[in-house]
């Protein structure tokens, strides 16, 4: 019995420690000049939103805590990354036309109304992902307020 | 005393006939309530958009994400969001969900379908974009 059990513990040391060698790639992109924050004059509120409860799944930067690298943490951080610039990218921004742009900021406002972003596994890791109702409303103002910029902007 | 009764009769009789009025005149639904449809559009969104949504569904997160009812009297930001993401979704298949062509495979969209809803969508966001 205790000599089973022991085997069991070693080998599953060691599917641990091979699993590390199967690492996903990491989203350690280069800062792009297309990023929202570098294309749009975003005021200091909204932008601490974006670092804090956004920017680490929907651009090409994510800081990563120091166990998120290990498997099999790393697979399903990977994965929420993948999904999550999948659906959108604002490392991306400069290059969306302009129906992009603003069915992307009234999205953003919804889905953050509707307390479906950002997703709870993330909040749990990083507490300041959790935005209080007025950052949501402060978040929901300035949408709309790009998007009316953005479009009175545009010359016919 | 007869006459201070009719007098509060027809005073009644002058109140309901006026409340409803102002029932029947607010009950009509104002022009910006039905968004004009092309014919070939209107067809297509009935048989597989309507039903979910609209203002009476039963499906809440399908007419919180979209009522047609209720479409054209949204803010112009929400509109142009609104028929971007019709064109969306439906170029990508998302929308008639899977599960739903599951028991109503009649309500699937053909291609020919699609191109219409999606250039018609594509259409409405342009126009209001120039005409803002």
């Amino acid at each position: 019995m205790k000599k089973s059990i022991r085997i069991i513990l070693i080998l599953l040391l060691v599917a641990f420690v091979t699993i590390q060698f199967f690492q996903p790639e990491k989203n350690t992109g280069e800062t792009s000049a297309n990023h929202i924050l570098a294309k749009e004059n975003v005021p200091e509120n909204i932008k601490i939103i974006f670092q804090n409860a956004c920017l680490d799944c929907h651009s090409n930067q994510t800081n990563y805590l120091w166990y998120h690298k290990i498997a099999p943490v790393s697979w399903m951080i990977n994965k929420h990354v993948v999904d999550g610039k999948e659906e959108l990218n604002l490392s991306d921004w400069g290059e969306m036309d302009i129906y992009d742009k603003i069915g992307t900021l009234e999205e953003i406002c919804k889905e953050v109304e509707r307390k479906k972003m950002p997703i709870t596994a993330y909040v749990k890791m990083h507490k300041k992902a959790k935005l209080s109702d007025k950052q949501v409303a402060e978040l929901c103002a300035w949408t709309e307020n790009l998007s009316l910029e953005m479009l009175y902007a545009v010359e016919n | 005393m007869i006459m201070k009764n009719k007098r509060l009769i027809s005073g009644f009789l002058f109140l309901f006939l006026f409340a409803s009025l102002v029932i029947v005149a607010s009950d009509k639904p104002t022009k910006e309530d039905t968004p004009k449809l092309p014919d070939n559009v209107k067809m297509i969104i009935d048989k597989s958009c309507f039903a979910c949504h609209n203002s009476d569904s039963r499906n809440e997160d399908a007419k919180e994400e979209l009522d047609f009812k209720k479409l054209a009297s949204l803010s112009m930001i929400k509109k142009i969001s609104a028929y971007k993401h019709i064109g969306d979704v439906v170029e990508k298949n998302e929308m008639p969900p899977k599960k739903f062509l599951e028991n109503k495979p009649e309500k699937k969209l053909t291609d020919k379908e699609k191109e219409i809803l999606i250039s018609w969508a594509k259409k409405e966001a342009e126009a209001l974009v120039k005409n803002k």
